[in-house]
């Protein structure tokens, strides 16, 4: 007999449906996977026979051919491993066959129990978009697919449940469909805990407002770190759209198994500097798997020791900067992870560290702090819209109990900023003053005058480049957003102009 | 290259640095052509008492073809060679006890060095060191002495520095290397090598292709001192090699000055102490340098060219700023707690006062008075 039982694969972050088929004839005992499968899926036969055994059915004692059509493409994973046993049930008649329209996923356990497999929302957005809205997953996924809006999600525990399911002897209740509640803001530091640094606070709320990459650069200690873990409480809210492409990225990755189905809070990714380009953008063999930075989307991609990373991987995030998006290309397969991330990035003054502190002697010639500096290409230095030193934190600091502002707060503003920048960008495909081409900048930040002359001698003092220029401009775009301003003021590009002051890299 | 230049070539190849033994042998010689001849012959009577090492030197020197060489290459590469014999050598430099055999010149070495004044210091100098000796090295060269350095890292570099973005003068500066004329010391220096070329003069008593090694440097600092009519330190540290040039130009005769600084600072260690003692004078500026050689020294203060702003024109927060400077450098976060004002408006003035030259930045976002560019005036 012939049995099939739709299930799904995962290219990228693209779905294609997996039909499982499986004849059964008499013959010599046999059981053959056919349709390019991977080890895992070649090992579905061993769990598969256990399962259904310990499940209180018979493994039919035939010749068994199961394939996974479409058969040119290859099947990975242990998704298969429940619909191959539905499909032998149905195929040896004990089971009816699976409604129409649904789809099974699933790793089996040897005693039958089904266990959660990593890409569940991926293959059910896409699958729902295909017409599919019947869907059975296994029980630890099932947070993450129920918010799917107006699909069925039927939480599996085992095979004999399903089973019972399928036969009509003990329904399984379908998941309640979740509403997105808003996003969350649990995990990062707040603004309030960070003691003194007023400054550097309040470059990290332009930076945010505008969505402007940040270079955080002082002495060990100064609290860089502690800054950028602090950036996505001031990030807004993430919408329901923003956190579902998050949560489809990381569900690729295996990493929403047992949580609570969906990620309502801003990433915050933090690789070590030892990380391959591979890590950092992406890759893998047959199935490509997102790197850092796609983990990062909609969130901060944080790099502490910016100068220590490898030469390569920094030139490998050049592109993603600009697009927001990348395609790691193998020979075997091809992939796309949307990647817009806020990219905040950490350095110490020079090697020893203690450059520009007063309270310990740099022992740094400065040949080695130029070759230091040097590491950054001024490519990637372009594509970092502001440059922050931070200062030491004395102990009065530390111990000052003036409340500082909360991130709350901070948030409100920047929510406000943000929404001008949509609205003035509703027609230009933008959403934030980062984005900004050549054409914009010119049309929307107009120095004249007083502002002129400043822009002028900022941009013989500092030898800006004529991209570091730009980027003045629309800081300064963003710091008159933050006040409400239509116009851009001169004190507005005065300040701006600070955060290109750095003298670090204006020296050497 | 003529007969005697071709000599004093050979004869500085084979005794390779030590002055010494140059004069020494040259004292035996009423002609050095002979002497050559009778190294070719292998006539060692005159020579029994120098070394093997020397003596090698010396035969394969001798050799006419390796001359040629050597000349050619040095006039390839526009290396001019002065001997003691030839009217560019510097007239106090044969004063001193061992006088370099031949020096070895790039760049136009005047006949008569118009009051060279050696400016010496640490190599990991602090921001004021630098500062000081870029404007030091600025005035001097402006009032038509020549500044004379090691062109190493730190107070060395700066004071050349200084010294060529001065508009007048001829010769305003004078590098003296601790290597050969072809080795650029230290890494990164080729940029300054050249302005220093064009306009002043590179020279070293090293043989071409000698490195950098540590034990050529106090033999060069020697020459620094010794060129000059005076020397000032700034910036040496407790034990440094900037006071031992200090001693040495001591003992040549030459008037030492020193640049005070504050005394908590381990940089000014060096300085300071020789002002206690009375080994050198305290200066504050060039003038009170040039007043000891010459009687048109000029203004005696080291701002004499600071433009002058009033204290209204710097607006609200920018006259807090300003108070708060003259308090001590501070950075920006403490600027916020001293003066009441939002962290935007802070920056936009703080922007407006780095432009006008009314303070400055340091590394790690501190500020200071500019006080050399800008002398704030207050209305009477």
């Amino acid at each position: 007999m012939l049995a099939k039982v739709e299930s799904y694969g995962l290219l990228g972050l693209n779905g294609y449906p997996v039909t499982v088929e499986t004849d059964i004839t008499a013959g010599l005992p046999n059981y053959d996977t056919v349709g390019l499968p991977d080890a895992a899926v070649k090992e579905s036969r061993e769990r598969v026979q256990a399962a259904i055994r310990h499940s209180g059915f018979a493994f039919p004692t035939a010749r068994i051919t199961v394939n996974l059509a479409p058969a040119d493409l290859k099947k990975e994973g242990s998704v298969y491993d429940l619909p191959i046993a539905l499909s032998i049930l149905i195929a040896s008649g004990c089971l009816k066959p699976v409604p129409h329209g649904a789809i099974v996923l699933g790793e089996l356990a040897l005693d039958g129990a089904v266990r959660p497999i990593s890409g569940i929302l991926p293959m059910l957005i896409d699958a729902y978009h295909k017409g599919y809205s019947i869907f059975f997953v296994p029980k630890d996924n099932a947070a993450e697919a129920a918010y799917i809006r107006g699909a069925r999600v039927f939480p599996v525990e085992s095979l004999s449940a399903i089973a019972a399911h399928l036969r009509g002897e003990a329904a399984i209740a379908p998941a309640d469909a979740k509403p997105f509640t808003g996003g969350t803001h649990k995990n990062a530091v707040d603004f309030s805990e960070i003691r003194g640094q007023t400054a550097a606070k309040r470059a990290a709320e332009i930076a945010v407002a505008g969505n402007h990459n940040i270079l955080l650069c002082g002495t060990p200690g100064s609290g860089k770190t502690m800054l950028a873990r602090a950036i996505p409480s001031i990030l807004p809210d993430m919408t329901f759209e923003e956190a579902l492409e998050t949560t489809k990225i990381h569900s690729v990755t295996g990493a929403m198994k047992g949580t609570e189905g969906l990620i309502t809070e801003r990433p915050f990714r933090s690789p070590h500097h030892g990380a391959s380009a591979a890590s950092l953008i992406g890759g893998g063999g047959s199935r490509i798997l997102p790197g850092e930075i796609s983990l990062a989307h909609n969130g901060v991609l944080f790099l502490d020791e910016l100068p220590e990373f490898h030469r390569d991987v920094l030139e490998a995030l050049r592109q993603p900067l600009e697009d927001g998006e990348v395609t790691v290309s193998r020979a075997a397969a091809r992939a796309t992870y949307p990647a817009k991330f806020l990219l905040v990035a950490a350095m110490n003054p020079c090697p020893c560290g203690n450059r520009g502190s007063r309270t310990k002697p740099c022992t740094c010639t400065a040949a080695q702090i130029k070759r230091y500096a040097g590491r950054i290409s001024g490519p990637l230095l372009d594509r970092i819209d502001l440059h922050i030193e931070m200062t030491e934190v004395g102990y009065r600091e530390i111990t000052e109990r003036k409340p500082a502002e909360r991130s709350e707060t901070v948030r409100a503003r920047v929510t406000a900023a943000r929404a001008i920048q949509r609205e003035r960008f509703k027609n230009a495909g933008i959403r934030t003053n980062a984005e900004m081409n050549g054409e914009l900048i010119r049309r929307f930040c107009n120095p004249t005058g007083e502002s002129e002359k400043l822009l002028h001698d900022a941009f013989k003092r500092l030898q800006l480049s004529a991209r570091a220029y730009q980027r003045v401009l629309k800081v300064a775009r963003t710091i008159a957003d933050l006040e409400n301003s239509e116009t851009i003021r001169p004190e507005h590009y005065a300040e701006a102009i600070q955060y290109r002051s750095m003298t670090m890299l204006s020296d050497l | 290259m003529d007969e005697t230049t071709r000599n004093y070539l050979w004869l500085n190849y084979a005794t390779n640095t030590n002055p010494r033994l140059f004069y020494e042998l040259l004292s035996r010689f009423d002609d050095l052509s002979e002497a050559r001849e009778a190294i070719l012959k292998k006539d060692f009577e005159s020579f029994s008492d120098v070394s093997e090492t020397v003596r090698d030197r010396l035969i394969a020197a001798a050799d006419e073809r390796f001359l040629d060489r050597y000349c050619g290459w040095l006039e390839r590469n526009d290396v001019k060679v002065v001997t003691p014999e030839s009217d560019e050598y510097p007239a106090l430099l044969s004063e001193i006890y061992d006088p370099p055999s031949v020096l070895f010149c790039k760049g136009t070495l005047p006949k008569e060095l118009p009051l060279p004044i050696a400016m010496v210091g640490a190599r990991n100098c602090t921001d004021y060191g630098r500062e000081v000796a870029e404007l030091l090295g600025e005035q001097l060269a402006e009032r038509g002495a020549t500044v004379v350095t090691g062109l190493a890292a730190g107070i060395d570099s700066a004071s050349a520095k200084g010294a060529l973005s001065a508009g007048s003068s001829n010769c305003p500066v004078i590098g003296v290397l601790g290597c050969g004329i072809d080795v650029v010391y230290p890494q990164g220096s080729g940029k300054l090598y050249e302005q220093v070329i064009e306009r002043g003069a590179l020279i070293t008593e090293f043989l071409p292709k000698t490195p950098p090694l540590q034990q050529n440097f106090p033999i060069r600092n020697r020459i620094v001192s010794g060129i000059s009519r005076g020397v000032v330190v700034i910036e040496a540290g407790e034990r440094s090699g900037t006071s031992i040039t200090a001693d040495c130009a001591r003992e040549q005769g030459r008037e030492v000055f020193a640049v005070p600084g504050r005394i908590t600072d381990p940089m000014s260690v060096g300085t300071n102490r020789m002002i206690v003692r009375g080994e050198a004078k305290p200066v504050t500026c060039a003038a009170e340098i040039l007043t000891e050689f010459t009687d048109d020294a000029g203004d005696d203060v080291l701002n004499g060219a600071a433009k002058k702003v009033t204290f209204t024109s710097l607006g609200a927060i920018g006259q807090e700023i300003y108070m708060a400077l003259l308090q001590g450098e501070k950075d920006a976060d403490e600027l916020l707690e001293w003066i009441d004002c939002s962290a935007q408006d802070l920056n936009a003035a703080l922007t407006r006062l780095l432009f006008s030259e009314v303070i400055k930045q340091l590394p790690g976002r501190i500020y200071a008075l500019d006080t050399i560019h800008t002398v704030v005036t207050f209305d009477q």
